[in-house]
């Protein structure tokens, strides 16, 4: 256990310029799943065990890097993003994929 | 979201029905065999069920053709929940990674206590502590319940001192912690309909009661469970401080009910959705005949009950409509009773191993 409240894991999102995002579209792709509720899961289990039906599980590996760059978007060409990976800033680099939530103003229209 | 946006896509694009009642539930009826899947899941956990296992297997391959998956046949434990099969074909529900955590990080100095809470507790001990160390073990409690009814009631008297704890409630805390080493085995069962391949409309079976004024600020306490058709266990249970300030204990009585009536709403409305209809009405157990008369009996006079009477017409009108039914059950009979208040004793025992699923 931790001796005091220390932070052991960061989640971060890149938030450029954050006061001139606006609703939509800036944000409105919310970074969060939604999640079934506590009742949802427990009636559904419940009805799945009451009713013995067959049961598996699936755990998608990482679920993150299906997030594809929207192809109708202009592609993206960025310094920070070439210097960040250890590249020649004047190479150009296109995103293709992204996490959580990294959609904003500045990546729409660089 | 994107991740959640493509998933649910394909599985739409594959013929599951997304359900009304909640995003992240997907069915499939197939009348021509039969069939019912159910498929919900958590951020990239999915869990399937299905009456045909052949839809499983489909499902595996339309999910491979977009995803790398890693599948689990034979499941034994989802969202960190253990789920161990026993041999009547019920599920236990178990969480002991959790709790082995708890017990390495608080249960040390610890005995096994027999019950997670005591009924009178001295409160000369009035040092605040750090509210930090307080929400860290609470937090850890409350993902337990799921397949702890049991201390849910004390849990839930613990987490309305969260914002200025004691030393006296950190101690409550811990005694919750000692009532898990002594029964760290139990969890809840959720059992199988004992009659073999019976698709008969579903009965819901609700125990529900409140205590009046049985906190500190004179806030009363919900606690409802219910059962699904013939199993013997409650697959759902809540304890929760009431919101509003009850002015009688037929005030607190029937904002338990309005609270349970609101969820049945929501579990019917999921069931038709998939197929699997609830029998009307349900029977909701209930101990106070004041309450019973003013909801049941539309002739009744509600004189002193007017500044809550959008509760009274409301439930009026769900018996009208014929989706509830209220019935009288002695109060020694009404298991939900352990959930509104601290209790000990042999009445502890028997409820929760009712609402449990505990064969004893």
């Amino acid at each position: 256990m931790l001796d005091a409240f220390t932070v052991d894991k960061y989640k971060v999102r890149i938030c450029a310029c954050g006061n001139q995002l606006n609703d939509n579209p800036d944000y409105s792709n919310p970074t969060y799943s939604p999640t079934a509720g506590m009742l949802v899961h427990s009636a559904s289990l419940q009805l799945s065990i009451y009713d013995k039906m067959h049961m598996a599980s699936f755990d998608t590996v990482a679920a993150y890097l299906y997030q594809q760059y929207p192809q109708h978007l202009k592609p993206l060409y960025l310094k920070t993003v070439a210097l960040a990976c250890g590249l020649d800033p004047d190479v150009l680099c296109r995103v293709s994929k992204y996490l959580y939530g990294l959609l904003c103003r500045l990546l729409l229209s660089p | 979201m994107d991740y959640y946006a493509a998933y649910s896509c394909h599985l739409k694009e594959n013929g599951y029905e997304q359900s009304q009642s909640d995003p992240c539930l997907f069915y499939k009826i197939d009348k021509s065999i039969y069939s019912r899947t159910l498929v919900w899941f958590h951020v990239d956990d999915t869990l399937i069920s299905s009456t045909h296992p052949t839809e499983i297997s489909s499902f595996h391959q339309i999910l491979q053709t977009k995803f790398q998956v890693t599948a689990n046949y034979d499941v034994t434990s989802h969202l960190g929940i253990s789920l161990e099969k026993l041999e009547d074909g019920s599920v236990k529900l178990h969480q002991p990674k959790l709790l082995k955590e708890i017990f390495d990080d608080y249960g040390s100095t610890l005995s096994p206590s027999p019950y997670p809470a005591r009924v009178y507790t001295n409160t000369t001990n009035n040092v605040h502590i750090d509210q930090r160390k307080y929400l860290r073990l609470l937090g850890k409690l409350m993902y337990l319940v799921q397949s702890r009814p049991d201390i849910s009631t004390a849990l839930s008297y613990a987490a309305t001192k969260s914002k200025h704890p004691t030393e006296e409630d950190y101690k409550q805390l811990l005694r919750i912690v000692s009532y898990l080493m002594n029964t760290a085995e139990k969890g809840l069962i959720l059992s199988s309909n004992p009659q073999e391949d019976n698709f008969d409309q579903l009965q819901l079976t609700c125990y529900v009661d409140a205590a009046y004024l049985s906190h500190l600020d004179a806030a009363s306490h919900t606690g409802y469970c219910i059962i699904l058709g013939r199993s013997n266990n409650c697959f759902y249970s809540k304890s929760q401080k009431q919101k509003l300030i009850a002015t009688s204990s037929t005030h607190a009585e029937l904002r338990a009910v309005y609270e349970l009536t609101l969820n049945l709403i929501f579990i019917s409305n999921l069931f038709n959705e998939i197929g699997r209809p609830v029998k009307l009405p349900i029977i909701i157990f209930e101990d106070n005949q004041p309450t019973i008369d003013l909801v049941e009996d539309e002739t009744s006079k509600i004189n002193k009950s007017k500044h809550y009477l959008m509760i009274i017409q409301f439930l009026r009108e769900q018996v009208r409509e014929g989706l509830i039914k209220l019935k009288k059950i002695p109060t020694e009979q009404n298991i939900s009773n352990v959930l509104t208040k601290i209790i000990t004793g042999s009445e502890f025992h028997s409820s929760f191993n009712t609402i449990m699923g505990q064969q004893s």
